[in-house]
């Protein structure tokens, strides 16, 4: 069989570095990265094909197990897909619950993927912090949802349950703590000299190459691409949501822009908080036959469920296509060609945010 | 040179081209260049890494919104940004074969003897 790159350096698929495993095989001359390659199947799940014939009541709970980090965002999609099939309306306040949900989410997403990256760099003063912060955003998740993970919190026509006014007000207390600390901790990242060294000019990514390889959400803001599913959706407009982008396109971009996110994030949660009013968190419906493309936005960026149920709300076939699968293949393909150090190897990729999990489903 | 920690990938690839949007990417492909979707599936997995056939379908909808005249009707931006089968220069030199008054079906196959 023909080989696709001359492996001179195999990157796990067990590193110190990586959440999950996957190879990477790298040629190199000398220090410099030629080109690399990618091997999967150490995780994966056949989620897609295990959904196929069962009822939608099953597939809700098999999507958010799809990903351990972003299960919220998997649940929200899928129940959107299945929403927008059968025409079920959500009331208002169910709709700002959601909101606060999926913020919170992309807050403990984006503070675990910048602790990613400060470990690989090897700060891991800064990186402990921020885990240590991260906990605060997983608090809020449990006080509301009752769990860390895979909650199954929103379900067609709704939410499960309502929120009561004590545990919003712990949501503010915990986004105060959040924004008052990560202050400090993004000057730290913003004036360190040691992290310019890794992260400046480190894992380019042009807006020319990141719209040819498909690449979505901070990975492809932080090269200047304007794209974010929320543009789509009218309530983040009118919570005070707005593009935010960089130009650089590299490694120091990619966080940095995740530290803005978290910051408009808290914003959105305070909005959302203030314009609940009291009414009712689930209207209920039936689910009917069709089929759907529904996107939304991840942590990561796009994810889209193509989705196709029969008039008994049975799965006929589904295709998940999660933003780390255009990501990883990216921060493989492009980020890490002609790299100048197989040392940054490393570093570029977590830059990306790689979620394994999501990419093999 | 053989080494003992690289395994045969093959069947592992044919499992990620028959995912639904994997499919069609192949499918889509496979019309463009007259070939059957066994074929098409073929020069893949000789031809590309796991992560690319993971994300085959927006890499050709990209290429699908690059290409334009004679690099669409031989599908070069497909195969050469989109998929790596052939490299930039190659991409080039069949163009210029078609500029230079070769018909668009006798490029196409010579592409594919490239290609197989």
């Amino acid at each position: 069989m023909k080989k696709v790159v001359d492996v001179s350096l195999p990157v796990g698929p067990v590193h110190p570095c990586f959440k999950e495993p996957l190879r990477i095989k790298c040629e190199t001359a000398g220090e410099r990265v030629l080109r690399t390659e990618v091997e999967l199947g150490y995780v994966k799940k056949g989620i897609e094909k295990i959904m196929v014939g069962r009822p939608w009541q099953e597939t809700m709970f098999l999507a958010e197990r799809v990903c351990g980090i972003c299960s919220v965002v998997h649940n929200t999609a899928i129940v959107g897909a299945l929403e927008a099939i059968s025409g079920i309306k959500v009331p208002r306040r169910a709709q700002l619950l959601r909101v606060i949900l999926n913020e919170l989410d992309r807050m403990q997403s984006h503070l675990l993927a910048n602790y990613s990256y400060c470990y690989t760099i090897e700060h891991e003063t800064l990186a402990m912090y921020l885990l240590n912060l991260r906990e605060t955003a997983m608090d809020a998740i449990e006080k509301m949802t009752g769990t860390r993970i895979m909650s199954a919190y929103v379900v067609p026509g709704g939410v499960r349950e309502d929120v009561p006014d004590a545990v919003l007000s712990d949501i503010l207390s915990a986004l105060d703590k959040i924004d008052t600390e990560l202050k400090r901790y993004v000057k730290m990242f913003e004036t360190g000299k040691l992290i310019a060294l890794r992260s400046k000019g480190i894992g380019i990514l042009s807006v020319e190459d990141a719209k040819a390889s498909g690449v979505v959400g901070p990975t492809a803001r932080a090269s200047g691409m304007e794209c974010d599913a929320r543009a789509n959706e009218p309530i983040y407009t009118e919570l005070g949501w707005h593009m935010i982008t960089r130009p650089e396109g590299d490694n120091f971009a990619r966080i940095m822009l995740r530290f803005d996110e978290l910051f408009q994030s808290s914003s959105i949660i305070r909005n959302a908080i203030a314009k609940l009013e009291a009414g009712p968190v689930r209207l209920g419906g039936k689910v009917t036959a069709g089929h759907v493309k529904h996107t939304i936005e991840a942590p990561r960026g796009d994810l889209t469920y193509d989705i196709a149920v029969d008039e008994n709300g049975e799965v006929i076939s589904v295709a998940i296509q999660t933003p780390s699968i255009m990501n990883v293949e990216t921060a493989a393909h492009v980020m890490m060609k002609n790299l100048a150090s197989a040392a940054d190897v490393t570093s570029v990729f977590i830059s990306a945010d790689p979620c394994i999990a999501c990419a093999e489903r | 040179m053989e080494l003992v920690y690289e395994r045969d990938l093959r069947s592992m690839k044919l499992l990620v081209l028959k995912g639904t949007r994997q499919d069609a990417a192949v499918l889509s492909l496979a019309g463009r260049l007259g070939l059957s979707r066994q074929q098409m599936r073929k020069i893949l997995i000789a031809g590309c890494d796991m992560m690319t056939l993971e994300n085959i379908g927006p890499r050709l909808e990209a290429a699908d919104a690059a290409a334009n005249g004679n690099a669409d009707a031989l599908s070069i931006p497909h195969l050469t940004t989109a998929l790596g089968l052939l490299s930039d220069e190659e991409g080039k030199a069949f163009l210029s074969r078609v500029e230079a008054g070769e018909s668009v079906e006798s490029v196409k196959k010579a592409i594919l003897e490239v290609l197989q």
